[in-house]
């Protein structure tokens, strides 16, 4: 099992994203990290909550588009190089980095980097064999 | 001012000579249709109407009417009333769905269209001497070309620039010494704006004299503007491409109002309704029977313009009967940068990409430029987790449009259910634009 990303569909305009915070907030569905993607018209709302599929068929209730994908979660050292050693190692393997965005965990010394990659398969086993954690569960 | 008449035999006919033209050309269509189109050899033996029953141009409204849709039905050619070796031209304009409207022109049929031009240039004061640039599309659209053999017949001089490259065409206006400007009127103020961001003053830099525009309706105070900002006198010219295209009506100088070449295209008002013809005056859809079209005789055909008809003592001397400029439609059919626009056809792509049609259609008017924008509702057929997916999905949509409707929408996925549902039949046309 991989980890499981809510991403929303949202028009540039004044208050949909609060919108959507609402709509989640009463649902008592919590979000543990947010990023949020936009252009001129439209906006990606990607975020990693308590709960994937509750979430999604609230959202789909209340009319708004979302889908649940799967991302790449990288365990670093929450400290100076680490994220530079993922990003280098990912580099080098010519892995495109689609989008990316950084959670922290319950460990103090350690973050998460969610990541979406054009090849998952070669990035996961670059960063294996560096010994860099790509973990399936978030410790939260 | 006779020298102001190309054909002024036929512009300052008497009415009872124009009447005696216009039976004898009626009865001549008709026979020709019978004989030739099975499409109206089939109305008529619908109506139990023969050839004979019509014995002059009194006759006209035991006639068919013909619509639109009669095009799309008998797709590509099927309307064509002549054998295939007398067409030497074929045209197209969008149609109500997926199909477009397809016209064909005999030698004849192009001699008359380009005479029915060569009078609308004379009215507006053009002569021999005259170097006319053509910034309407040349192409399928019956614009371009159609000016273009009307400039020609007149003895003028044709500068086939055709529409886009603005700051282009404003130089070789400029170096050419350009005297009349045919084209919409909102490209002719595009035009305006763009010689002011060039720093050219139309009015001491160019020789500028008159303009035809035509191909889209445009409001008293459009041609005030457009006769300021350019410094000349602004003319209006009507047709669409199942007629001909451009000179079914034309201005003069009086500027009120249009003259119909009727010896040609026989004008009638009906109630769109009950579809009864109306009096002389009274405002309603403007219907014509080409009694001068030899490849595409239509008779009656349903134009879906309100207007009415008058006769006047014109300050021209022209006896031809004058229609008002167009109050609206009977449909709602959009015309954009002067191209025919269908909501159905709209509706028809979106569903050809898999998509539900829930959308809103916006006209607005920018910097004197029409823009279409096509607001679609997102589905989760469509969402994508990545900007670029979803951008690309956008472009889909965007280029198959751009190829069916001629123009270039502005596309924009908007929430779901955030779009105004109706019901019965849907009004989601939003036309910000003033006429």
């Amino acid at each position: 099992m991989a980890v499981e990303q809510l991403s929303i569909f949202v028009e540039n305009a004044p208050g949909r994203l609060a919108n959507i915070t609402e709509i989640l907030a009463n649902a008592n569905i919590d979000m543990k990290a947010v990023s949020v993607a936009d252009t001129a018209d439209f906006g990606i709302f990607r975020m990693i909550v308590s709960d994937t599929q509750g979430g999604y068929d609230i959202l789909k209730k209340n009319n708004i588009t979302s889908k649940i994908t799967e991302v790449l979660a990288v365990k670093i050292l929450d400290g100076v190089g680490s994220l530079n050693q993922v990003l280098q190692l990912l580099s080098k393997a010519d892995v495109n980095i689609e989008y990316l965005y950084s959670l922290l965990s319950h460990d103090p010394k350690n973050a998460y980097i969610i990541m979406r990659v054009d090849d998952t398969g070669i990035a996961k086993n670059i960063l294996i064999e560096n010994n860099i954690e790509v973990v399936d569960k978030l410790d939260l | 001012m006779a020298q102001n008449y190309f054909d002024s035999e036929a512009e300052t006919a008497s009415y009872e000579s124009l009447r005696a033209i216009q039976s004898l050309r009626l009865i001549k269509t008709v026979e020709k249709c019978y004989a030739n189109s099975s499409f109206y050899r089939q109305k008529f033996d619908e109506l139990g109407i023969k050839p004979s029953d019509i014995k002059s141009i009194d006759d006209i409204s035991k006639l068919p009417f013909t619509v639109k849709s009669d095009f799309r039905e008998n797709y590509p050619f099927g309307l064509f009333a002549v054998p295939r070796e007398e067409i030497v031209r074929v045209h197209a304009s969008s149609g109500t769905s997926g199909k477009q409207t397809v016209v064909g022109y005999t030698r004849n049929d192009l001699d008359r269209w380009s005479n029915c031009i060569a009078r609308a240039l004379a009215a507006a004061g053009i002569t021999k001497n005259d170097y006319v640039q053509i910034s309407y599309g040349y192409g399928l659209f019956t614009g371009g070309l159609g000016m273009h053999y009307g400039v020609e017949k007149l003895g003028a001089k044709a500068i086939p620039t055709s529409t886009g490259k603005t700051s282009k065409q404003i130089e070789l206006m400029k170096d050419f010494r350009t005297n009349a400007l045919c084209c919409t009127p909102s490209y002719a103020l595009y035009m305006a704006e763009k010689m002011n961001s060039m720093g050219i003053d139309p009015i001491n830099d160019l020789d500028l004299r008159v303009g035809i525009f035509g191909g889209e309706a445009w409001s008293e105070q459009m041609r005030l503007q457009v006769e300021k900002e350019l410094g000349i006198k602004a003319y209006d010219i009507y047709g669409m491409s199942e007629l001909q295209g451009p000179g079914v009506s034309f201005e003069c100088e009086a500027q009120s109002g249009m003259h119909i070449n009727e010896d040609y295209f026989y004008p009638e008002i009906i109630d769109p309704v009950t579809l009864k013809p109306l009096k002389e005056g009274e405002f309603g859809e403007l219907v014509f029977t080409c009694i001068g079209n030899e490849a595409l005789p239509l008779l009656r055909y349903r134009t879906g313009d309100l207007t009415a008809l008058y006769h006047e003592k014109c300050s021209c001397g022209r006896t031809l009967v004058k229609m008002k400029k167009l109050r609206g439609r009977t449909d709602d059919m959009l015309v954009i940068r002067g191209i025919n626009v269908y909501p159905s056809q709209i509706e028809h792509i979106i569903l050809s990409l898999g998509l539900k049609p829930n959308y809103q259609i916006i006209v607005d008017r920018k910097d004197n430029l029409d823009v279409l924008t096509i607001n679609i509702e997102m589905s989760e057929s469509c969402f994508s987790d990545s900007v670029k997916g979803i951008e690309a999905r956008e472009k889909i949509i965007r280029s198959t449009m751009q190829e069916a409707l001629m123009i270039m929408p502005i596309i924009k996925l908007v929430s779901p259910k955030s779009l105004p549902r109706y019901t019965g039949k849907a009004s989601r046309i939003i036309d910000n634009r003033e006429f």
